[in-house]
C-alpha cells in the first residue's frame, strides 16, 4: 500500500465518520454496507463529500464497484492522476 | 436455483412488516366513493396520498369525455405510436399540451416512466454524461442508467454543487444533461430552478426538468416550476396521472430535434399507445385546468391549512408548505405503528421508509387535493393529534 492510499484512507476515514451519528472502527477493509450497515443514501453523501474534498468526479457505475475505503481510495487516486 | 435467493431479504424485510401488524403496500382499495374519498377496510376513509392534486378524477366533463370516446374508438390502440396506435387525439393531445407549455414540440408517451427513461435514453449515450440531482426519482435514476451515459449526482437543490461537478467534467460538460424535479415528491421542496437553470447554461449543458407533481400545481397558470420562475428548459417532462387524473407523459420542448426522438426512443416505439379514453380524459382535464385557475387556489389553500395545523401539533414537517405534506418520524417501527393508526382512524396517507426517504429517516407523506373540504383537511389534522407523543422529541 502506498504512502498516498494510507493518507487517503485516513481522509476517507474522517470524511466518514464527520457524517455517522456517533464514531465507529473502519479498517480499509471494512465494508460499508455489511458492517456499517450504511444506507445508499448516506453513501451518496459521503460521496458528495469526498468529491468536494479532492475536486475530483466519481460516476455512479464507477462507485457501484466500491464496497470499502481501500477500494475508494483507489479510485480517488485514479481520478486524481485523470486530471 | 440461486437466482431467486436475493428474494429471501425481500421476504424477510415483507414478514418484519406483517410482524407489526401492517403491509402499507397492500392496502385495498375497495371502493372509490369520490376524488377524495375510498373504502378501505370496509370503512369509508380520507384519502391523503393520492397526489390527486385538482381533484380531478370525478369531472363530470373528464367522465363523459372518456366515456365518448370508449363509444366512438373503443377500449385500446392494440399497437405502438409507430405502427398502428398512432390515433388523431393522440397528435391532438401533443399540439395542446405544446400550446399550454408555449413551446413548438411536445411528445406523449404511455406513462410519466416511460416519458422520463424515453427521453433521456433518446437524448443521452455513451460518452455523453448526466448530472442528477441528489433526490432525483427512481426513473431519473432508471433513464440514467437506461441511456449508458455516465451518471454523476450534485447536492440537492445546491445550484454550487452543480457548477463545481460541471466545471471538473471539462470537455465534457457540454455533452451533459442535468436532471431536475419542479417539485420534489417526497419532502414537497421546490428547486431553485433559475440558479440551477444560469449554472446549466454557463457550461453549456442541457436542462430537463421533470414537473411531474408541479404541473398545476406551482406557476400562475400551472405550468409548473418553468413558469413560477421564468425559466426556459430544454426539456420539460411530466405525468397526466397527478394532476390531470389520468394516466400518461409528455415532454415538450423549444428544440425541433424532440420530433425525431419518435424514431430514437425506445421506450416510446416499443409500447401501445395510451388508449383513446385515456387521451379523452387527459384532454378534457387539461382544458379544465386551464379555464379553472381556482382549483389550483383551493389547492393551495388546502394545503397550507395541513401545513399550519400540523407544524403547531410540533410534527417536523418537510422545508416549506406545499401539497405533499412531509411528516418526519423518528424511528421506522414509529412511522409504522403512526401510519396504522391514522388509517384506522380512517385517513389514508403514504409511508415513506428508508431507504426511500431523501435523508434516510421515515416519514408519513400527506398529498392534498384542491377536492379536500375544509372538514376533511381538519379531520386529517385531528387525527394526526391524536398520534401517541414522540418518544425522540421533547415534550
Amino acid at each position: 500500500m502506498s504512502a498516498s492510499q494510507t493518507d487517503i484512507i485516513v481522509t476517507l476515514a474522517e470524511l466518514l465518520c464527520a457524517q455517522l451519528p456517533e464514531p465507529v472502527a473502519i479498517a480499509p477493509d471494512t465494508d460499508l454496507i455489511s458492517d456499517l450497515a450504511l444506507e445508499s443514501v448516506q453513501i451518496m453523501e459521503f460521496i458528495v463529500e469526498v468529491e468536494d474534498h479532492y475536486d475530483i468526479a466519481i460516476s455512479l457505475e464507477a462507485l457501484a464497484e466500491i464496497r470499502n475505503l481501500d477500494q475508494l481510495a483507489r479510485l480517488v487516486i485514479t481520478a486524481l492522476d485523470a486530471q | 436455483m440461486s437466482l431467486l435467493e436475493k428474494f429471501d431479504a425481500l421476504e424477510t424485510t415483507r414478514q418484519e412488516l406483517l410482524g407489526h401488524g401492517t403491509n402499507p403496500t397492500d392496502v385495498i382499495i375497495e371502493r372509490v366513493i369520490s376524488a377524495t374519498e375510498s373504502v378501505i377496510g370496509g370503512k369509508p376513509t380520507i384519502m391523503a396520498g393520492t397526489n390527486n392534486y385538482l381533484g380531478l378524477t370525478f369531472d363530470p366533463e373528464c367522465i363523459a369525455a372518456g366515456k365518448r370516446a370508449l363509444d366512438e374508438s373503443g377500449t385500446g390502440t392494440t399497437g405502438s405510436r409507430m405502427a398502428n396506435g398512432n390515433y388523431a387525439s393522440h397528435g391532438e393531445l401533443e399540439r395542446e399540451i405544446a400550446d399550454f407549455y408555449g413551446y413548438p414540440y411536445a411528445m406523449v408517451f404511455s406513462t410519466g416512466y416511460a416519458a422520463n427513461i424515453g427521453t433521456m435514453a433518446a437524448l443521452v449515450g455513451p460518452g455523453d454524461a448526466v448530472m442528477l440531482d441528489g433526490d432525483a426519482h427512481a426513473s431519473l435514476f432508471d433513464g440514467s442508467k437506461l441511456s449508458g451515459a455516465t451518471v454523476y449526482r450534485f447536492k440537492h437543490n445546491d445550484a454550487e454543487s452543480l457548477d463545481k461537478r460541471l466545471r471538473r467534467l471539462g470537455d465534457v460538460a457540454s455533452r451533459t444533461l442535468v436532471i431536475v424535479e419542479g417539485l420534489y415528491s417526497i419532502l414537497g421542496d421546490r428547486a431553485p430552478l433559475k440558479e440551477l437553470a444560469e449554472v446549466t447554461r454557463a457550461h453549456d449543458a442541457c436542462l430537463f426538468v421533470d414537473e411531474a407533481h408541479s404541473l398545476g400545481v406551482l406557476g400562475e397558470t400551472g405550468r409548473g416550476r418553468v413558469e413560477e420562475d421564468q425559466v426556459e428548459a430544454d426539456f420539460v417532462v411530466g405525468t397526466f396521472s397527478k394532476s390531470l387524473g389520468s394516466t400518461g407523459g409528455f415532454c415538450v420542448s423549444p428544440h425541433r430535434a424532440l420530433t425525431l426522438f419518435r424514431y430514437a426512443s425506445r421506450p416510446y416505439m416499443f409500447t401501445a399507445s395510451p388508449c383513446p379514453s385515456v387521451i379523452a380524459t387527459t384532454r378534457a382535464a387539461l382544458a379544465q385546468m386551464r379555464k379553472r385557475p381556482e382549483l389550483r387556489a383551493s389547492l393551495w389553500r388546502n394545503a397550507e391549512t395541513l401545513y399550519s395545523g400540523l407544524a403547531q401539533l410540533g410534527f417536523t414537517l418537510g422545508p416549506e408548505p406545499s401539497p405533499v405534506v412531509a411528516v418526519r418520524m423518528t424511528s421506522r417501527e414509529q412511522a409504522l405503528a403512526n401510519w396504522q393508526q391514522l388509517l384506522d382512524n380512517g385517513i389514508y396517507i403514504n409511508l415513506i421508509l428508508p431507504p426511500a426517504a431523501p435523508d434516510g429517516t421515515a416519514l408519513l407523506r400527506c398529498s392534498v387535493s384542491a377536492a379536500h373540504t375544509p372538514e376533511q383537511i381538519q379531520r386529517i389534522i385531528d387525527a394526526f393529534r391524536q398520534l401517541p407523543p414522540d418518544p425522540g422529541q421533547p415534550a
